[in-house]
């Protein structure tokens, strides 16, 4: 499971690297590298490819999901030579925020998600291998 | 003539014993547990699988099936004991880090004070295992598969950029943060996950000791209905265990 949501996990790394000397772009670079199994980064990665070879790359969720968007544009400002590492901290507030919640929200969904397969396999399962039988030899042991 | 038993025992027997010794020789948490936990799980296969062979009937499929729940249980387990690792990892990384930026804050240079940062782990385990980390920083050595998952192979990274930055203490720093902010995160997840991973295995539990006491007291007579039961339950566990695994994040 991705604990961390991507962006947010994406501003912590880029920022890390940023602070410690890289440039945005090589920042984004090694963001991408290391976190090669999340598809934000794969996109990112994506989208960093078209940007130098001058085209755009804009994956559709993108347009849904606006803190990607205020991200990308962050980043974007960044490699024209903006000095984006403030912007990036504040930004990281607001992501921490939204995340937060949207876990919380998603935690709270998850004991009533985890019940649907309960009650509809395992408490059938339960009551066919504890009543059924029963049931059985009583109907066998009545029709005598 | 040749009695299927010994077949089916042999198999589970020798597959549940190499699950073991990966668990124990490939496994992120080798000595995690006390070998004798092992030794004790194992011998609980074995008189189970023994019990197992000793039902008489005659269904190949059913006894097959019967025979793969020590299986069954065996990589639950790991499962189970992998995530307990893992967020028990995470919360002595943070103790560590916090003690390894202090010692650098008080002038230790940073392998000495790597050094004294492990040894001030509660479990001894975890010391060895940090010492190793300090090994694979210095001597750039190939990760072993007790070290080979995707967070830790980021933190080795990041150590041994600080190793060789003269901005040392930043980079901890900077690193801190991050893991600070992602643990924060896991321990929310943790708990609702761990609640869920709880729940399936009680539910294995308890349908494990129903269904070998339905066979035991009526015998096979009713194998449509235990098989369409069993069908059932796996489907179930199947679809709890994944309910957890990924969180759609709308941001």
């Amino acid at each position: 499971m991705d604990y961390i949501a991507p962006p947010l996990n994406a501003v912590l790394q880029i920022q890390m690297k940023i602070k410690n000397g890289s440039s945005v772009r090589s920042a984004i670079k090694a963001y991408t590298r290391e976190t090669s199994h999340c598809p934000f980064a794969s996109q990112l990665h994506l989208w960093l490819f078209f940007l130098e070879t001058g085209k755009e790359f804009f994956p559709s969720d993108w347009a849904r999901k606006n803190y990607r968007k205020i991200l990308i544009d962050i980043l974007h400002r960044g490699l024209k030579g903006e000095p984006i590492l403030c912007v990036l901290q504040e930004f990281e507030e607001e992501l921490k925020k939204a995340a937060l919640q949207d876990l919380e929200e998603q935690i709270q969904k998850l004991p009533f998600i985890s019940l649907i397969p309960l009650f509809l396999f395992q408490v059938p399962a339960f009551f066919l291998l504890l009543l059924a039988p029963l049931l059985l030899e009583l109907q066998s042991h009545l029709s005598y | 003539m040749f009695d299927w038993k010994f077949l089916f025992l042999f198999c589970t027997m020798f597959i549940c014993l190499k699950t073991l010794w990966n668990i124990q020789h490939k496994s992120i948490f080798p000595a995690f547990l006390s070998p004798i936990v092992w030794k004790i799980w194992f011998i609980c296969n074995i008189l189970l699988v023994f019990y197992i062979s000793q039902l008489h009937f005659n269904f190949l499929f059913l006894k097959l099936l019967l025979f793969c729940i020590p299986l069954i249980f065996t990589f639950f387990l790991k499962s189970f004991l992998v995530f307990i690792w893992k967020q028990r990892f995470y919360l002595q990384f943070e103790f560590f880090l916090n003690a390894l930026i202090s010692q650098i804050k008080i002038g230790t240079g940073f392998r000495s004070a790597f050094k004294k940062a492990a040894q001030s782990l509660p479990y001894i385990y975890f010391q060895n295992y940090f010492l190793k980390i300090l090994e694979i920083i210095l001597y750039s050595q190939n990760l072993s598969p007790e070290f080979d998952f995707s967070p830790l192979k980021q933190i080795i990274t990041e150590l041994k950029r600080a190793d060789q930055s003269a901005q040392c203490l930043e980079h901890l720093e900077n690193l801190r943060h991050q893991i600070h902010i992602q643990s924060i995160f896991r321990k929310k997840v943790g708990t609702a996950l761990l609640q869920i991973r709880i729940q399936s295995l009680v539910l294995l539990l308890l349908y494990s000791g129903l269904f070998l006491f339905v066979i035991h007291k009526y015998g096979l007579r009713y194998i449509k209905i235990l098989f369409l039961s069993l069908i059932l339950f796996i489907t179930g566990l199947i679809i709890l265990s994944q309910c957890g695994r990924k969180i759609k994040w709308t941001i």
